[in-house]
């Protein structure tokens, strides 16, 4: 249980390859922050650092109000889960749980109480006796988390720890997770590059990418008002949809000029783009797939599309439609469907789709800022 | 993909005919000839188990010599190994250098028994060798002890001759600390670990399988150790550094007593089964962690 204060963290490799860039976070105690963002953009080399596997080039980083850059990592009072489980291999899920408290000197009483609680949480009492070898991947993990919780850590560190897992035990895991964080009550710090994972496990989302943070704010906020094109883009499955659009002044109103449309902007939006001084420029539309319906919508404009793709998901269907040369991809919930609409839904059918334009996004198109940024940004 | 059997056959029968050439018929004859009286102009005479009552009763060489080859191979297990894998340990750590201390250490190795014979002999001449000289230069006195055919020293002259040579070892076990995933030892630096507990409690158990291939290199090569004894001592003063393969040697080709020595490369071989096993089960060779 800590604050973790991460201000100005730089790190540079030996080959003057910078692979994070000034990050500055303020984890609350006991808080769940989620680093999420393709491979390569710095976030299990800032979660390593937090470590103190990977030296700080640059910056201060603390925990509990205690600056430990010069610390070693056994001195950080803090614990890690690894992607590859880590276990150790000679030693039984018993051992490898205790292996931490007995470099503590923890007496034996107090180990075996302990490493018997963490099993019983973890529901892993029966293998206490086995090797790791002996084990599935998930229940691999579950040592390892147990290995982690044993010690009462300060900061709990998770570094893509369900990747290894298939998608069934993954999304298990992440559910166990969810129960864990409200048992063991600590500050917990979980890298992965799946976004439902950031989405679900978060109290609060930072999404990088090439060493920059891109936003930080609770899954909500980052769904909602995304900072820029690459957060919108990468939040929410399927994608959000992007059209090169342009945004026009008529009678002192903001509008957009899509396709062969102009979209009226609610009132929300036009005091924003007012408040942000927008000028008249091009931009991106952003709108997500479920923010599309499907059929005509009264009062808005529609398009017209033939459907190139149907993937039946179940409770939905996701259309790729052609609207004018541009791929635009919708979700269709199922359940308001008739049989033979359903059905029409097929390759080359033609289809109508409006937007809702309360919630579209725009962006600029130089920047790829969001002209529309929450009120109240974190 | 099925292969028919006379194909498999094909391709296997050169190598069974040369291994039946080479090993197999020589290794029968050995084992066949040691329960004979052999000796050179013809006598050939079956004296059952007359030559293995007569080593291990009545044959003070032979005691000798088993006596010396055992100790050669319990150093060679323990110290040998014991000194290689600390080297190893700190290789492993990589600081500046490392790679050309690997190579230092593998020389010995890549030259020939005869060459490091003649070397030893050089370094511990008791007028000219660097070992005289330097104990000469710091007290001031003449020192001329000859090392190698002196009976208290020739024993130890010749051990250190390839005791602290651990080029190989090094190389097997630093391969085997490499090889632990270093996600492990984060794990473990994490947990609280010094890196002497790190390296106690979870690379050497790791390594344990390597360990045993070392131990068994070690052993194995001192059961079949003969140039370097023969190009220094020859086993003397007296019998003091003979061991199995040089007495063996001695026997067949001074003596040319063939069945005699022929019993001696059974116990040899015996031996050096027993060895192998034992090291197997000490390792448990056959269990992996991983």
């Amino acid at each position: 249980m800590a604050t973790v204060s991460l201000k100005g963290i730089k790190k540079v490799y030996d080959n003057q390859v910078t692979a994070v860039h000034d990050f500055d976070l303020e984890i609350q105690d006991k808080e769940f922050v989620v680093l999420v963002g393709p491979s390569g953009c710095g976030k299990s080399t800032t979660l390593r650092m937090v470590a103190g596997l990977e030296e700080i080039s640059e910056g201060e980083l603390q925990i509990d109000g205690r600056k430990v850059n010069d610390l070693a990592s056994k001195d950080r009072d803090i614990a890690m889960v690894f992607q590859n489980y880590a276990l150790y291999p000679h030693m039984t899920v018993y051992e490898n749980m205790a292996f931490p408290l007995k470099l503590r000197k923890t007496s034996k009483a107090e180990i075996d109480r302990r490493v018997r609680e963490a099993a019983e949480i973890l529901d892993i009492t029966e293998y206490l006796d086995r090797k790791p070898k002996a084990l599935s991947g998930g229940q691999r993990q579950r040592v390892a988390i147990g290995r982690a919780i044993v010690r009462e850590p300060k900061v709990l560190l998770m570094d893509e720890p369900l990747s290894n897992l298939d998608a069934k035990l993954r999304n298990q895991m992440r559910a166990e997770i969810i129960k864990l964080r409200h048992k063991i009550n600590t500050t917990f710090i979980y890298v992965t590059h799946d976004q439902t994972e950031a989405m679900t496990l978060g109290d609060r989302i930072v999404i990088m990418k090439d060493g920059f943070i891109q936003q930080i704010g609770t899954p909500q906020q980052v769904f909602d008002h995304p900072a820029n094109l690459f957060v919108a883009g990468f939040i929410g499955v399927p994608q959000m949809n992007f059209f090169d659009a342009q945004l026009v002044v008529r009678d002192n109103r903001y509008k957009v000029q899509l396709l062969d449309a102009e979209m009226e902007l609610n009132e929300a939006m036009q005091q924003r783009l007012r408040a942000a001084n927008a000028s008249e420029q091009p931009v991106t539309l952003g709108i997500r797939p479920e923010h599309i319906t499907y059929g005509a919508l009264a009062g808005q404009h529609s398009f017209e599309g033939t459907v190139d793709v149907s993937e039946m998901m179940g409770s939905e269907i996701h259309l790729h439609i052609n609207a004018g040369g541009r791929d635009v991809v919708l979700r269709v919930p199922t359940a308001e469907l008739a049989d033979e609409e359903r059905n029409s839904m097929c390759y080359g059918a033609k289809v109508r789709f409006a937007f809702r334009s309360d919630l579209i996004h725009l962006f600029d198109r130089e920047t790829g800022m969001n002209l529309l940024p929450a009120v109240d940004e974190t | 993909m099925k292969v028919k059997r006379w194909k498999l056959a094909t391709f296997l029968l050169p190598c069974l005919l040369l291994f039946g050439l080479i090993y197999l018929i020589p290794l029968i004859m050995v084992i066949v000839s040691s329960f004979f009286e052999w000796k050179a102009g013809g006598v050939f005479n079956f004296v059952g188990l007359q030559n293995y009552i007569n080593a291990f009763t009545n044959d003070p060489r032979m005691a000798r010599a088993l006596i010396n080859t055992g100790i050669w191979v319990l150093l060679q297990s323990t110290v040998h190994v014991g000194i290689g894998t600390v080297i190893a340990f700190m290789l492993s750590r990589k600081l500046r250098g490392w790679k050309v201390l690997r190579t230092i250490y593998m020389i010995p190795n890549v030259v020939s028994a005869a060459a490091l014979g003649v070397i030893f002999l050089n370094v511990f001449n008791p007028k000219y060798g660097i070992i005289n000289s330097f104990v000469s230069a710091i007290t001031g006195a003449p020192f001329e002890k000859n090392w190698f055919f002196e009976q208290n020293s020739a024993f130890m002259t010749v051990t250190w001759s390839w005791l602290l040579y651990t080029g190989m070892i090094i190389i097997v076990v630093l391969a085997g600390i490499l090889a632990i995933p270093e996600d492990i030892i984060e794990a473990a630096r994490i947990d609280g670990a010094t890196e002497m507990q790190i390296n106690l409690k979870v690379r050497l158990p790791l390594i344990r399988t390597v360990l045993g291939t070392g131990v068994i290199l070690a052993a194995t090569s001192m059961l079949r150790e003969f140039e370097l004894i023969y190009l220094t001592t020859n086993g003397g003063p007296g019998d003091t550094t003979l061991n199995l393969p040089l007495y063996l040697y001695k026997t067949s080709m001074t003596d040319n007593n063939y069945g005699y020595a022929n019993m001696m490369g059974v116990v040899l071989i015996v031996a050096g089964i027993i060895a192998v096993q034992a090291i197997n089960k000490l390792f448990r060779m056959n269990e992996s962690d991983y």
